[in-house]
């Protein structure tokens, strides 16, 4: 299997002549000035993925999801037998694509995680922007405020994770919240 | 859920702009370094989407100098020659404040971008996808990037100096003409379009640039009235044709006739804005009677105010060559794709028409006449040597 050429974004042309000059040099096909760093991986061969074996003696055990095929590691995940093509390795732990589909979504397998839902940002933005025209606080801050409650345990940024969004969301919505409060008490003593 | 605080952040921020100008996303993209991978972020304002990239499995990152730095410092410099220009042209002290304060601004844009450096567009391929790298806009953070990286990059894969890869390049006989896989999901479908609000545009902008010249020699109140409406038009149509021609098969010259379009509308606007603020400034008690000053400007006559027959001949001119020019390529993009459906209905696919005369051969028991014979054609090349192990040539194993 030949890889893929590397080729200029714009034209299309294969830039094997400037692969690592390490400087910008003008691209063969529209002469824009490229720089192109290549790594080994490049001229690597693919890998095939291993067959199942079919069972041939009696007494084998067979993989749970095809049970022709010779079981050959059982999942990590919940016990059943798999054979070479239901079983994924992922860093070093074999498991079945059913587990694997259920801790990518239950996020227990982080590294398989590729979206997440910024709650301390929405109750934030909430506590934040409404409360600058006033009456929509009314409505938000209180939302503000379910939502930290709701996702305080939700985890957050993937890559700078803290609480500190949160607790400022949850203080300004808690006195926005308090301040509505004295303002409709101050309106029925009067 | 463990928290994972591994990521160290690297420089340079960019942003992803899917979809149109008028309908589309912004999402803010940065790179951060794992102890195994280059994580790829792009965040919205309440959402995070993530990208792995494995130190191993990165093949090659391309870094492509593009103009947009320089293009941006040309529109900084231009403006701020306009707003100095200007400032020279008025006697208002106020005025000239105001320009110069807008020029600073202008100015410290200029400052920041030529700061910068020039830009670049940076892409990073592994072995089934090629991923543009927003982040890395300037060719200073690119380097410093790609410094940073490629140590991680070589401990995991091993060095590769650029002999051994042009080597490599040609022993591996890359095909020149392979393009890179596009993932299936993220190609919008082409939808086919007849241009209907293109050529109600083009229609519309042909009658305004007549308007124009119109007022030359009869410049009066309903006239204008009449331009404005036709402008008003003329702006709803660009907005549902520039929104109508996304995803279709509309040619790049009718989409760049209707980006002119923008353009003209665009520099009507400023040159609208520029002749309403000299107004106010002339008459100050029609500031926000627009009407008035509209009033005013149809009572002149273009003859003896050498600016208004210039601005009338001008855009006149701009929207009429605009309006001919689309129309003309418009029409021309619809004659080919009639030609071309036409000769697709005439002519049958061949595979079609071998089952066709097949099955009519089988009921009629007659003898079709042989396929012609297929020229002798000069063998395959060898394949050259190849160090690296080819999967599918290996011979099976023996036992």
């Amino acid at each position: 299997m030949t890889p893929q050429p590397v080729s200029c974004a714009e034209c299309r042309t294969p830039l094997s002549e400037l692969f690592n000059a390490g400087e910008l040099r003008a691209c063969p096909g529209c002469g824009t000035p490229t720089l192109v760093e290549v790594f080994p991986a490049l001229f690597r061969a693919r890998t095939v993925g291993a067959a199942a074996e079919t069972i041939r003696t009696e007494g084998d055990a067979g993989c749970f999801f095809h049970p022709q095929k010779k079981a050959i590691v059982p999942c990590e995940g919940c016990g059943r037998f798999l054979c070479a093509l239901c079983d994924v390795e992922l860093h070093g732990q074999h498991l079945c694509p059913a587990c694997l589909e259920v801790g990518r979504k239950k996020g227990r397998l982080k590294n398989l995680e590729n979206h997440r839902d910024l709650h301390d940002r929405t109750a934030l933005l909430l506590a934040t922007v409404p409360a600058l025209l006033l009456w929509p606080s009314l409505v938000c801050a209180p939302a503000a405020l379910f939502v930290v409650f709701r996702y305080w345990n939700a985890p957050g940024d993937y890559v700078r994770p803290g609480k500190s969004r949160f607790i400022l969301a949850g203080i300004l919505a808690g006195l926005q919240v308090l301040g509505w409060i004295a303002f409709f008490l101050f309106l029925a003593l009067k | 859920m463990s928290q994972p605080q591994e990521h160290r952040k690297l420089p340079g921020r960019g942003n992803r702009r899917e979809g149109g100008l008028i309908v589309g996303t912004v999402r803010q993209s940065r790179l951060w370094l794992g102890h195994d991978h280059l994580l790829l972020v792009d965040s919205t304002l309440v959402a995070q989407d993530l990208k792995r990239f494995y130190f191993r499995d990165i093949q090659a990152i391309t870094v492509r100098k593009t103009h947009t730095g320089r293009t941006w410092n040309l529109v900084l410099t231009g403006l701020i020659a306009l707003c100095g220009l200007w400032a020279s042209l008025i006697s208002d002290d106020v005025g000239r404040v105001v320009l110069f304060c807008i020029a600073v601004v202008f100015g410290g844009i200029l400052l920041i971008n030529s700061l910068f450096g020039p830009t670049c567009e940076c892409q990073l391929q592994t072995a089934v996808q090629r991923e543009r790298l927003p982040s890395l806009g300037r060719l200073r953070t690119a380097r410093k990037v790609l410094a940073l990286l490629r140590p991680h990059l070589e401990l995991a894969q091993g060095t590769l100096t650029a002999e051994a890869a042009r080597e490599h390049a040609a022993a591996v006989a890359i095909a020149p003409t392979a393009h890179a896989p596009r993932r299936s999901g993220t190609e919008p479908e082409v939808r086919p379009y007849r241009g209907s609000f293109h050529t109600l545009l083009f229609a519309l902008l042909l009658v305004d640039g007549l308007l124009n010249f119109t007022a030359v020699f009869a410049n009066s109140l309903p006239l204008a009235l009449l331009q404005l409406a036709v402008l008003f038009g003329v702006v709803l149509t660009l907005v549902a044709a520039l929104i109508k021609q996304q995803d279709t098969d509309l040619s790049t010259a009718v989409r760049n006739a209707t980006w002119a379009a923008l353009g003209y509308l665009g520099a009507l606007s400023v040159h609208g804005f520029i002749m309403h603020m000299v107004h106010s400034i002339q008459r100050p008690g029609e500031i926000q009677n627009e009407y008035a000053a509209l009033k005013h400007f149809a009572s002149l006559d273009p003859f003896e105010h050498t600016w208004l027959l210039v601005s009338l001949v001008v855009w006149g001119c701009c929207a009429t060559l605009i309006g001919l020019v689309g129309a003309v390529l418009l029409s021309r993009f619809n004659r080919d794709r009639e030609q071309a459906t036409a000769l697709a209905a005439v002519t049958p696919p061949p595979i079609q028409q071998s089952a066709v005369s097949g099955q009519q051969s089988a009921v009629s028991g007659e003898r079709t006449a042989p396929p012609p014979p297929i020229p002798h054609s000069a063998p395959p090349p060898p394949i050259p040597h190849s160090p690296f192990p080819i999967p599918h040539s290996d011979p099976p194993p023996h036992g």
